[in-house]
């Protein structure tokens, strides 16, 4: 029997609160409740009561199995069998030789010896068995003031636990970001030399041994974990998402098939619902163009063509109201080839309109996908959970199912080269880039829209109040979204 | 407060030669390099002359002026011609639109340093982000306003403009050739833009610097003692609180663009030599617009860069430059006022930004607020009317091609620095857009554009913003 981790590449996010909810495991999804019993619920609350704290997003990791390597099914572990998961959790983002700009290609990052005591190393832990909880991935970051002081602060990166049935959860920091005194932030939305933040990454294994007496088994190539920033619109998917850029990759090398016949349910319907949900974080009236809400968009008619062909033509407009301010050579945000066949297809009216919806249960590129598809695929300048990094083919194992060749990188390099500190890059993004991360807007009840930073709007004040800005969220079954859990005492410009 | 009008006059000195050399050298040794070669442009092109400034401080805000109609009109026309390329790679993997669009950026942050100089030395009052005026009141405007597509005329005007002092050598052939056609086509004399840059920076000399270079004061009517000195600075916390910050003004994320504050005569000194080696002046960096723009003329020669046909010059009335097509097509002519009336707003907005204080607490106040609203107008409002307008016809019959972003500018609307005023102005344009958007809907030719009416409702959304910075909700009935 063979054993693999799913997702392959698993998602958290800051928080400040010590308590936590899960990243989406089912693609479409929002993040859950773990509840006692080891149901998942859909989140009520993002914050701690005050709204003063965002709760962290744990990643969970489970167990798959496979008798033949293909067809892969959630482990059934006899009750003997113990699962000892390993994880190690690095920031080099301070240390990392860092361009001016973020860069158009992919590049490893490096650091220099001298650079060594910059490196935030949270360390490795192990944990087993349920509900169990690790000591915290700590380490020192050390670097010094401009006038030679020496600063030294610890950082936290996050912690393990395990849910009742001893699966992984991996919790990230608290949003922690610092300098020495006197160091500005705001140089740059990309390079604040001398500020850290509490951003991570790193490989995640695990040992099953199916009864005391036999030998730990590895699960085939592990998977990896990437902490990232808070997602403030967290059920609303960027246009390309981080599965979209993974899954191009793969097509692009030959390492994966081009979607035939695309289904409209799982193939289309998601592209133009995410579109379509733009309209609560972004000001832009394409996104509430009435044309995006017509049922006709699933008739395959001829007559409906044209209606197809206008809104793929809004779905398209992503690639320019996005586009952001970069340079000449620099990258654009581009829907991916593979979405764009899609899309051609559907106009074509060369789709399957059987309905369809998701599996029930988990899955393994079920979990993966729900997982990345909460990631910004678009656009990487430098991007908000991993960046251009990951369009660089030898980082995967093969074959390949998304996941990350664990000799191909080390911990803490997929974030490394992100943003320094993570909130220099959300402060000057607005307008453009990922409002689905980062709200440009944030809508209200009765219909307004404010700013979702007013308060919060510079540098120092983001990284002091970050905790305390309001999320977008669904309000029940309807397609409504509102800013929800804004602390009150925050003010208003 | 109203303010009186600069003009500047060109003085040309001796003909460079070898007499006009030795009485332009006659008290200092030769100045070796780059100097030397810049104090010859300075003698070909003639010293800018501010009528009527008396003080080197007087004479300064005067040429900073120009410069700041320089940079503005440049920035302009940059724009114009950004919006005839398409924003795609050609087929050297290069994206010329955003090549052309990141050297009006650049001009921007020109234009934005210039006001932190004029604060430096004027105070509040001192800020100008006017276009015209100077320029078309000179004797010799040392840049024509005109908005065109690009093609080889306009960018040899550009090229001429950005001239450096030395040439490199591999380009001084084209570089001739460009000069000619600009001379021909618009009588631009190449080396003006970098004489009002190189008098700037011999102004703000101390003394004992200066008494190394040229004596431009030997050679025209300047003020008697021509050089700043740190008394003639505004009060620090005077310009603390009004200097233009890069953080405000969305360009922390633009190594590239230039945007410094100057406290003291040295630090103008200093950002003054950061523009001329970025634009103007000083012999070409890599990364120069001249060196971009050569890059561009190549690549234009190769027929590598495809021009969207626009008008030259289209015009809803208020050009204040040179020729001027009537906009004529009905529905065209709505969108051109529209798009010059966000264009006012946008120059009113910046100018508004800079004249009001910065709060002493941590909020970003009105200051911040306008300059917020003048980043996401750049971005969200200027940038796709200039792309609709380039695809609307001038005229119903067909003829005089597609149109394009207007850009006419009512210099009224920044005479004064009162805030009433300024509010006022806000005010009354944003009534008027509101009726040109009402006329476009009711246009026959509106129903047939869906993404019009997107653009309608971008447009109302965003000038509520404005609205709302300048007008009280009203109270709650009962």
């Amino acid at each position: 029997m063979k054993f693999r981790i799913f997702p392959s590449i698993g998602i958290a996010r800051l928080g400040e609160d010590t308590n936590f909810f899960l990243c989406p495991e089912r693609p479409g999804d929002d993040p859950g409740e773990l509840k006692a019993d080891g149901t998942v619920t859909p989140v009520t609350h993002f914050k701690n009561a005050t709204k003063t704290k965002i709760r962290k997003q744990g990643a969970r990791f489970h167990i798959f199995e496979s008798e033949d390597g293909v067809s892969w099914r959630p482990a059934n572990l006899p009750a003997s069998a113990t699962v000892k998961w390993t994880v190690t959790l690095e920031n080099k983002k301070s240390a990392v030789n860092r361009p001016d700009a973020p860069s158009i290609a992919p590049v490893r990052p490096v650091v220099p010896d001298a650079n060594q005591s910059m490196v935030i190393k949270g360390g490795t832990r192990d944990i087993n068995g349920p509900n169990a909880a690790s000591t915290p991935f700590k380490g020192p970051y050390e670097t010094t003031a401009p006038d030679g002081t020496p600063f030294k602060v610890d950082v936290e990166l996050g912690q393990l636990r395990t849910d009742g049935q001893g699966r992984l959860i991996v919790l990230g920091g608290k949003g922690f970001s610092s300098a020495p005194a006197d160091v500005p932030l705001g140089v740059s939305f990309y390079r604040n030399p001398k500020w850290h933040d509490d951003v991570a990454d790193g490989p995640v294994t695990a040992k099953i041994q199916l009864s005391p007496t036999s030998t730990p088994v590895d699960a085939e190539g592990g998977a990896w974990v990437v902490v990232a920033p808070p997602d403030y619109a967290p059920a609303l998917n960027c246009p390309v998402t981080l599965f979209d850029v993974l899954r191009q990759v793969g097509i692009s090398n030959s390492l994966l098939p081009m979607p035939g016949v695309p289904s409209f349910d799982l193939d289309i319907a998601p592209i133009l619902t995410r579109v379509r949900r733009l309209r609560w974080v972004h000001e832009d009236a394409t996104w509430s163009d009435a044309r995006l809400d017509s049922p006709k968009l699933r008739s395959r008619a001829a007559v409906d063509k044209p209606l197809r062909t206008q809104v793929r033509g809004l779905v398209r407009k992503v690639q320019t109201i996005f586009k952001g301010h970069i340079s000449a050579g620099g990258l654009k945000y581009t829907l991916r080839e593979f979405q764009n066949k899609i899309l051609e297809d559907w106009v074509a009216g060369t789709f399957d309109d059987t309905p369809a919806t998701p599996s029930a249960g988990l899955t393994d590129i079920g979990l993966t996908r729900a997982s990345l598809e909460s990631a910004a695929g678009q656009g990487f300048c430098p991007g908000i959970e991993a960046g251009i990094l990951v369009l660089d083919k030898a980082l995967y194992a093969t074959p390949f199912d998304f996941r990350i060749n664990h000799s191909s990188i080390n911990a803490g390099d997929l974030t490394a080269l992100m943003a320094q500190p993570w909130q220099a890059d959300f402060l000057e993004c607005n307008t453009e880039w990922w409002p689905t991360q980062r709200p440009d807007v944030a809508p209200q009840a009765g219909g307004a829209k404010q700013d979702w930073i007013r308060g919060a709007n510079t540098h120092e004040l983001l990284v002091k109040r970050s905790g305390r800005l309001g999320l977008v969220v669904k309000q029940g079954a309807d397609e409504i979204f509102l800013e929800v859990e804004r602390d009150p005492t925050l003010p208003t410009v | 407060m109203q303010r009186s009008l600069t003009r500047i006059r060109w003085h040309e000195p001796l003909q460079p030669g070898a007499e006009g050399r030795a009485r332009a050298f006659a008290d200092v040794a030769s100045v070796a390099g780059d100097r030397d070669l810049l104090s010859e442009m300075v003698l070909r092109a003639g010293i800018p002359i501010v009528e009527g400034a008396t003080t080197a401080r007087e004479y300064a805000i005067g040429l900073l002026k120009l410069a700041a109609e320089v940079e503005h009109a440049l920035m302009v026309q940059y724009l114009y011609a950004a919006v005839s390329v398409p924003d795609e790679l050609s087929s050297d993997s290069i994206d010329y639109h955003r090549k052309i669009l990141n050297i009006a950026i650049q001009e921007m942050g020109h234009l934005a340093t210039l006001q932190n100089l004029l604060l430096l030395l004027g105070g509040r009052d001192g800020f100008y982000v006017q276009r015209d005026i100077i320029r078309e009141a000179s004797d010799k405007n040392p840049l024509p306003f005109v908005l065109e597509p690009i093609s080889k005329t306009s960018l040899a005007k550009y090229v001429s403009a950005e001239k450096p002092a030395r040439v490199p050598p591999q380009f001084a052939a084209k570089v001739n050739e460009l000069v000619k056609l600009a001379k021909e086509d618009a009588g631009i004399e190449p080396h003006r833009v970098g004489a009002i840059y190189e008098l700037l920076r011999w102004i703000f000399l101390s003394p004992e610097e200066a008494a190394k270079e040229i004596n431009y004061a030997t050679l025209a009517p300047l003020p008697k003692n021509p050089h700043i000195s740190d008394k003639d600075v505004t009060d620090p916390m005077e310009i603390a609180r009004f200097e233009a910050l890069r953080t405000e003004w969305g360009v922390s994320s633009k190594p590239g663009v230039i945007l410094a504050a100057a406290h003291n005569r040295a630090e103008a000194l200093a950002v003054l030599d950061q523009i001329a080696r970025q634009g103007e002046g000083l012999p070409d960096t890599e990364h120069s617009h001249f060196s971009q723009f050569m890059e561009i003329v190549i690549a234009f020669e190769a027929g590598i860069i495809t021009v969207t046909p626009m008008a030259k010059s289209p015009t809803v009335g208020e050009h204040g430059g040179i020729g001027g097509a009537m906009i004529l097509h009905p529905y065209t002519r709505l969108w051109g006022e529209v798009f010059s009336l966000q264009y006012s707003l946008l120059v009113l907005t910046i100018y508004h930004s800079l004249i009001t204080a910065r709060p002493s607490d941590e909020s970003e106040g009105l200051r911040g607020a306008l300059s917020s609203l003048a980043v996401r107008g750049m971005r969200t409002v200027i940038t796709p009317l200039s792309v609709l307008l380039a695809s609307l016809s001038m005229r119903a019959d067909g003829t005089g091609g597609n149109a394009g972003p207007p850009f006419d500018l009512d210099p009224s609307i920044l005479q004064s620095s009162n805030d009433q005023e300024l509010t006022a102005h806000h005010l009354r344009m944003l009534k008027q857009l509101a009726s040109s958007y009402g006329a476009i809907e009711l246009s026959p030719d509106f129903g047939a554009q869906p993404d019009h009416a997107n653009m309608l409702t971008n447009l109302r959304n965003f000038d509520e913003r404005r609205r709302k910075l300048f007008v009280s909700p009203a109270p709650p009935v009962g």
